[in-house]
């Protein structure tokens, strides 16, 4: 990539020139949905993180100007069809919570690492209250492990600002 | 420039709608009509199964981690467990042969094709579906091994399920726990049909649209009666825990364990017989024969005996 050896002032600094997030988002994506759904037994699955939630939040609000409604609609549709769940639920609590997220964003001029934290925590425990009234009005029994995964999606939140550092715009 | 960024957010209200909208369509749509969706569902699967084949090497399981740190002493004494077993088992084969010898004299008294068990192939789960509400697991044997959709999958206990989707080298089973799954099963101790649907819970399945009155009991075991057409018969799938004669319904509230081990497991059989039809021993044939040579008796009778047989 031509702008690798950006320097590291440039983190505080808006409005400067910043790397093109074109390549990184699909290359991310990818990972991403790897991590989704590689078999693991069961034991361990029930652990695993909302990668696919967690990607387009982040590319949402850093990258507001490249990546909308309208991505976190292909990235829910993406993870309809890898999951196999009911075409649509997913792209439907997207979109929603990608709207909350801008919702939640939409006149601070600065966000600290802390506060895009905070939103992340917020949309998924909305994520997870959505999905749990969606398999309680399929009629899904749902188990206590249901809510299992929320830890580790808040932790998996700093690893990922961490690894697109690059691309964050503040 | 901020400026203009927060100034297109406000506009990005509609898209939102738009997005919401187009997003209930595809809901109400796949409701309606899942079958439009699935050649694109069928590429997303085929992308994944080099991923599949990735996480079947063994060195990469968690198994086989736990079999290489095991010390000589346990292997020691499973060997000479398993010797044990073995010797059982033969002695139970002895037995056996002479059942099915006996069997096929009686099937030939009955004039029924014989159905002999059909072959097998042990495969190893490598994983789960990455929804865990979801019952399905993922195997790896696939297409190039001859596993087709609908094929019957056991273990050692008891009926596991069914193949749902079959890719190049993998392929995933639908459990028979999961609350789309449901099987035509036949009581032991009396004969009786009966369905059993998958609840979501893995130690759990209930047995479906039997009157209140029905000679049911705890304990009673259920096989596979191969009514459905896609099981064959005979084949044992759990045990009835729990009955609940009270409420409104007109059907009692009949709860069943599954025999097979639908959590813990490693290793299923594939089986490939054929049809189950034809091991029932009446044909259409024979009962169309049946029904021509007496018109008079009514085929409520014929019915009647035709039920009674199973």
């Amino acid at each position: 990539m031509p702008r690798n050896n950006a320097p590291k002032s440039l983190n505080d600094s808006r409005g400067l020139v910043k790397s093109d997030p074109l390549l990184p988002i699909p290359i991310s994506i990818l990972i991403a949905s790897v991590l989704t759904v590689y078999p693991m037994s069961s034991s361990w699955s029930i652990w695993r993180p909302e990668f696919m939630l967690m990607l387009t939040l982040f590319w949402v609000m850093n990258q507001p100007k490249w990546c909308g409604v309208w991505f976190a609609f292909f990235i829910g549709f993406l993870t309809d069809l890898m999951l196999d769940s009911h075409l649509g639920t997913h792209v439907l609590v997207y979109v929603s919570l990608t709207f909350a997220a801008k919702f939640l964003t939409r006149n601070k001029r600065l966000l600290t690492f802390a506060s895009r934290w905070i939103i992340a925590v917020i949309v998924i425990f909305i994520n997870f209250v959505l999905f749990f009234l969606f398999n309680r009005m399929s009629g899904n029994i749902v188990p206590l492990w249901f809510w299992s995964p929320i830890i580790p999606s808040i932790l998996v939140w700093p690893a990922i600002c961490f690894l697109l550092k690059r691309w964050r715009s503040a | 420039m901020e400026q203009n960024i927060f100034a297109r957010d406000v506009h990005t209200f509609r898209p939102v709608v738009l997005a919401l909208i187009t997003s209930l369509v595809l809901i109400v749509a796949d409701w309606q009509h899942p079958d439009w969706f699935d050649p694109i569902r069928r590429v997303t699967r085929a992308a994944f199964d080099p991923l599949y084949v990735f996480a079947s090497y063994p060195v990469l399981s968690g198994d086989w981690l736990s079999e290489q740190a095991q010390s000589e002493d346990v292997l020691r004494r499973e060997n000479s467990a398993l010797k044990a077993e073995r010797f059982q088992n033969n002695i139970r084969l002895q037995k056996l042969a002479e059942l099915s010898a006996e069997n096929t004299r009686l099937r030939g008294l009955l004039n029924t094709p014989l159905i002999i068990d059909g072959r097998m192939m042990i495969s190893e789960i490598i994983g789960t579906d990455p929804d865990p509400l979801r019952h399905i697991l993922v195997i790896n044997r696939g297409e190039v091994d001859g596993v087709f959709v609908g094929q019957m999958v056991l273990d050692d206990k008891g009926v596991v399920g069914q193949v749902l989707d079959v890719f190049s080298h993998s392929a995933r089973i639908l459990l028979i726990s999961d609350k789309e799954n449901a099987i035509s099963v036949r009581i032991e101790r009396t004969g009786m049909r009966g369905i059993t649907a998958g609840t979501g819970d893995s130690g759990r399945m209930s047995l479906q649209y039997v009157p209140k009155t029905a000679d049911v009991k705890v304990g009673d075991r259920l096989f596979t009666s191969g009514l459905g057409e896609r099981f064959p018969a005979g084949y044992p799938v759990g045990v009835v825990i729990s009955i609940q004669r009270e409420g409104n319904t007109e059907f009692a509230d009949i709860t069943i364990k599954p025999f097979s081990q639908l959590e813990g497991g490693h290793h299923v059989i594939l089986l490939f017989s054929a049809p189950l039809a034809k091991e029932q021993p009446h044909t259409e044939s024979h009962l169309k024969e049946e029904v021509t040579s007496s018109p008079q008796s009514g085929s409520s009778t014929q019915l009647g005996m035709r039920y009674a047989a199973q």
